[in-house]
């Protein structure tokens, strides 16, 4: 555990796509952390960096320089096989396109990340995250058998089955209504105020971002606002400022 | 149709080139097998006619008796009378044993253009009672030049001859040991005057047709003389023809091989077009929305099968003509000539045609069931093509349509086994219960897949979340799986069915072997019994085994008479492998006898009771029958009695009459000598020679089958690596989650390996259960009376090796999942 209370923090990050007259800077020197306990979200408008950030983060995406820390071990320094293990064990994930493997039940789905790293999921854990997030009597099908609201909750009991230092979720209501979109987005944030979890969010609908406990607005591969305790009013007008129609 | 739609499809089609490559890739070694056969078969003829003949090139003119009667030594002086003729040499063989082998002596100048041999050591025999040896016979024989030799069986009733043998050469071989002598050595020997055929060479510059007359108008003055009178150059060209008649029955045979390959690679590309389809749905539903009739898309469909047929088909023709081409050269370097098979366009041709023909057909249903797209599809978000499930209603009546077609016309083999017949009709039949059996279990493949996996599937389990991935990952798709699986059934349960076959046979000739021939070596008195010290002497020596002597004594049962041996049944491991029609071997001993099958049939008796044995001097015995035999006795004789009951039958010595042994240690030939020396003056036989011939022509058989049935095999581990490679196209998305959740690179490979290895598992469980009993279906039905096996330990060879090869399909798609970035998890399509 870093001393200073931050599961994730980023110093400095680059990330050049293509060289020469091609290139473009998708992130040009972010530095930010995300302390333990806290839901961010990341917004900003399309091609602001925001997912690219997401990814470097999270490990999936490698940076051109900067530097990484989760759970203050560099992932910068890591190679690719530290770097799987390390998002098998600290890292969750929740997709907007759900990404449930279709073959396995719900509690196959669940358990497989534990299992990948070959340790059992502690039972009394799956039982109460379970409980939270109302899926016990759904644990048995498949997602084709599942609603679209059905299916995030059993993704995000996947990434909190490892206890993991940092949930990151890319718009997890993208592909929902709005009512299973609040339940989803309310989910969240009971998992950062019930079980002290750390969640990071990208997305693009001020609304969601109101749930969280603060907002950043990225534009151009910078972030351009940091806002504390955000409302619908307030990022809607922070992405304003920084360029969304 | 309407250009534009085919315009979407082709130009997609043509925008990526691998996937013409991949979808086609069945179709393209289909292509490249029928065409290499092809040209197989042309370099093969051509070599054949450029370089086989059986007469030297110096003989001008043959002149060959038409009827049994050989040449006469009146028309031979009249042949070499005729003007013109300057040499003759008199072409015959003979088939004699010597030392206990087969040695077929051939007639042959030894020097000069007509000759075929060179010599290697001493000289070439000139004189009366003088033969020659080639390499292998000398080795055999253990015989130097100087040495001498009794030949036998000439003829019936004639005497064995004792010869000189003055020299090793090398000559012109086939699978019998030679002898070679001039023709008038030889005819002496024989003791029938006359060749078969003679060889003549003209002073040069004679005129061929006009000798040839003159030879017709001396020799065919009497009618009732039927000889024929040739050109060197024709019986050349002849013999090479007839050679490669021979070789066009193989090809015939071959042909039939590759055609099943043929299916296979259809079935291939059908499954390969149906996932390729699926994945481009959306695309589809989208054409379909905007307006495209059905019609309009299958059109489209078929003409971009048409053109992976074409381009597939063309390009497994350069392949294979590339490589024939090739062939001479490469020839060259190991010191062998052939003739390049040339560039058959026509063929070429029709195999591009034929490609293009398959594919299409291949193409028809799954071009159908695409165009069916509902336009809604295009809509939907869903990336997974298809969550497929059972069957349809179709599918299975059509399976158990199939399957009561088998089961009937099993029933008709059945009835007409009781009939009589050539047992064609019963082939048909077997022909038709296959292919229906066959078609059940391509229409029905999908249901099965899910009871075979769940048995075939648990050990995979245990590898982990990877394997158990595997395993469901093949489960979510059935139809899929079954369609590539079946193909490996198919191959399979050809080869299945080839291996129980030939373990049939291998068991059936080891117990004529058995029969035949016990032990690897036999001794058998000649005037008197061996001497005891001769069954000592082999004890003594280290380099023989299992030295068991036997006494034989003649007696008569009912109707015919018999010969007794009392070999004692346990001393010779190869006689384990007899088998009791009724009875048991094991209850054999003092006052009981195995009995041969004619024995206990000529005697009316069954294992269990009494019979009573006479001898010619009227000695008798009673025995109880401990057991009759499939078959014969061991050399071939009536029955085994104990020494004391053989005794008692009376007519035998106390001494041995001939002694069995196995070779222990050492080369055959240092043990021939060894055994020749203790038994000087007996008869010996080297019976492991035998044995080793017809157990060579089985293997050999195996191993022509098991490569022939190899290309069905191969296509089918082609359509495993392409059904692999398109599921792991289409789940990239999967393959980024899995590595986003934290599955390391190996894991990933791990688990496409083992999908891949599951199919050909699956396949070859399949083909397996529905192979051996096909086999054995067939052996029943043709009364081939070759014994069923079970030859577990190749089977399970097999089911294990097609596994690993079809692991080895999946490595470049299992290599290119594990190479997904985890970011494509992210990504919405």
């Amino acid at each position: 555990m870093s001393p200073d209370g931050f599961a994730v923090t980023a110093t400095d990050l680059v990330k050049v796509y293509g060289t020469g007259d091609s290139a473009v800077r998708a992130l040009d020197g972010v530095t930010v952390g995300f302390r333990r306990g806290r839901f961010t979200a990341i917004m900003g408008p399309s091609g602001s960096g925001k997912s690219t950030l997401m990814h470097c983060l999270a490990g999936l995406d490698a940076v051109t320089s900067g530097r990484i820390t989760i759970g203050g071990t560099d992932l910068t320094r890591l190679r690719d096989r530290q770097l799987t293990a390390l998002r098998r064990d600290r890292v969750g994930f929740v997709f907007q396109a759900f990404n449930l493997l279709p073959q396995l039940t719900a509690r196959q789905n669940i358990t497989l990340p534990s299992e990948m790293a070959g340790r059992r999921v502690d039972a009394d854990h799956l039982a109460h995250i379970v409980d939270v997030l109302g899926i016990g009597d759904r644990l048995g099908h498949r997602p084709a058998e599942l609603s679209g609201g059905q299916q995030q909750r059993v993704a995000l009991a996947r990434a909190l089955a490892t206890r993991p230092e940092v949930i990151f979720a890319d718009e997890p209501t993208g592909n929902l209504d709005s009512r299973s979109g609040a339940e989803v987005l309310g989910l969240l944030r009971d998992c950062v105020r019930g079980l002290g979890q750390t969640v990071v969010m990208v997305t693009h609908d001020p609304s969601a971002a109101a749930y969280a406990d603060r907002a950043l607005v990225l534009a151009d591969g910078r972030i351009v606002h940091d806002l504390d305790g955000p409302t619908r009013a307030t990022v809607t007008e922070a992405l304003g400022l920084a360029g969304v129609r | 149709m309407n250009v534009s739609v085919l315009r979407t499809q082709l130009s997609g089609v043509l925008r990526r080139p691998g996937r013409i490559l991949m979808t086609g890739l069945s179709v393209l070694v289909a292509a490249l097998v029928v065409f290499g056969t092809v040209l197989a078969h042309q370099i093969v003829t051509r070599t054949m006619l450029d370089t086989f003949s059986n007469t030297p090139e110096a003989v001008s003119l043959v002149v060959a008796s038409q009827g049994g009667t050989p040449i006469t030594p009146e028309q031979l002086t009249q042949i070499r009378d005729t003007p013109g003729v300057t040499t003759l040499a008199g072409r015959t063989s003979v088939y004699v044993t010597a030392a206990g082998i087969d040695l077929d002596v051939h007639a042959d100048p030894g020097t000069g253009p007509m000759s075929r041999v060179t010599l290697v050591a001493g000289t070439y025999p000139d004189g009366e009672r003088e033969i020659a040896l080639d390499r292998r016979a000398a080795e055999r024989i253990g015989l130097r030049p100087g040495g001498t030799l009794r030949l036998d069986g000439w003829q019936e009733g004639a005497e064995p001859v004792s010869v000189t043998v003055t020299g090793v050469v090398d000559g012109p071989q086939d699978a019998a040991e030679r002898g070679w002598a001039p023709d008038t050595v030889l005819d002496a020997l024989a003791g029938r005057p006359g060749y078969p055929r003679v060889d003549l060479i003209t002073a040069p510059g004679t005129d061929l047709d006009a000798t040839m007359t003159r030879l017709g108008e001396q020799l065919l003055r009497d009618p009732s003389v039927y000889l024929s009178i040739t050109t060197g150059e024709t019986t050349r060209v002849r013999e090479a023809t007839d050679e490669v008649r021979q070789l066009d029955q193989v090809f015939a045979l071959i042909g039939m091989f590759v055609g099943v390959a043929v299916v296979a690679a259809a079935l291939v590309a059908t499954s390969t077009f149906r996932i390729v389809f699926a994945q481009r749905m959306r695309q589809l539903a989208l054409l379909r929305t905007i307006g495209a009739q059905r019609g309009q898309l299958v059109g489209a469909l078929l003409a971009e099968g048409a053109v992976v047929g074409l381009v597939t088909g063309a390009t497994g023709v350069l392949i294979a003509l590339a490589g024939g081409l090739a062939a001479p050269v490469v020839a060259g370097w190991s010191g062998r000539t052939i003739t390049g098979p040339g560039v058959p366009v026509g063929p070429a041709i029709a195999v591009v045609i034929g490609a293009v023909l398959i594919t299409v057909g291949a193409v028809l249903a799954p071009a159908f069931a695409a165009a069916g797209v509902a336009p809604l599809q295009a809509l939907r978000s869903s990336s997974v093509a298809g969550s497929e499930r059972g069957v349809s209603a179709v599918r299975l009546v059509l399976g158990v349509l199939l399957t009561a077609c088998a089961g009937g016309l099993i029933r008709l083999t059945l009835d007409s086994m009781d009939s009589q017949g050539d047992g064609n009709r019963e082939l048909l039949y077997l022909l038709g219960v296959g292919t229906c059996a066959y078609g059940a279990l391509i229409a029905l493949g999908p249901l099965l897949i899910r009871p075979v996996l769940a048995a075939v599937g648990a050990p995979l389990r245990l590898l982990g979340p990877a394997g158990r991935l595997a395993v469901s990952g093949i489960g979510g798709t059935p139809r899929r799986a079954a369609a590539v699986s079946v193909v490996v059934a198919l191959g399979v349960t050809m080869l299945a069915g080839t291996i129980v076959g030939i373990s049939g046979m291998q068991t059936y000739t080891d117990r004529q072997m058995a029969v035949r021939t016990p032990a690897d070596l036999g001794m058998f008195a000649e005037d008197g019994p061996l001497g005891a010290d001769v069954v000592t002497g082999l004890r003594a020596d280290g380099r023989f085994t299992d030295v068991t002597p036997f006494r034989t004594a003649d007696f008569s049962g009912g109707q015919i008479s018999h010969v007794a041996i009392d070999l004692d049944p346990a001393g010779l491991p190869a006689l384990d492998v007899l088998e009791a029609e009724d009875g048991s071997l094991a209850a054999f001993g003092p006052g009981r006898a195995i009995l041969a099958d004619v024995v206990a049939a000529d005697l009316g008796a069954r294992a269990g009771d009494t019979v009573t044995l006479t001898s010619p001097a009227g000695g008798t015995v009673r025995l109880e029958v401990a057991a009759i035999l499939t078959g014969e006795a061991p050399l071939r004789l009536g029955a085994v009695l104990t020494p004391a009951d053989l005794t008692t039958l009376g007519g035998a010595g106390p001494e041995p009459t001939g002694v069995l042994a196995n070779i222990a240690s050492g080369t055959r030939n240092d043990a021939l000598a060894a055994f020749r020396a203790i038994g000087a003056g007996a008869e010996i036989a080297v019976l492991a020679d035998e044995r080793d011939k017809a157990g060579a022509e089985i293997e050999s058989l195996l191993f022509a089958a098991l490569g022939l049935l190899g290309l069905t095999v191969l296509i089918a581990v082609v359509g495993v690596g392409t059904t692999t490679g398109l599921s792991v196209m289409e789940r990239t998305r999967e393959s980024g989650l899995l590595r986003a959740l934290g599955m390391s690179r190996g894991k990933v490979r791990l688990m496409i390996g083992a999908e891949a290895g599951l199919y050909g598992l699956i396949g070859a469980v399949l083909g397996t259960a529905l192979g051996v009993p096909l086999a054995w279906f067939a052996l029943d039905a043709l009364r081939l009376d070759i014994p069923w096996t079970f030859p577990a330990g190749r089977l399970l060879l097999i089911i294990v090796a097609l596994a690993a090869i079809t692991v080895l399909a999946g490595i470049v798609p299992a290599r290119r999942a594990a190479r997904v970035s985890p970011v494509a998890a992210l990504s919405v399509d």
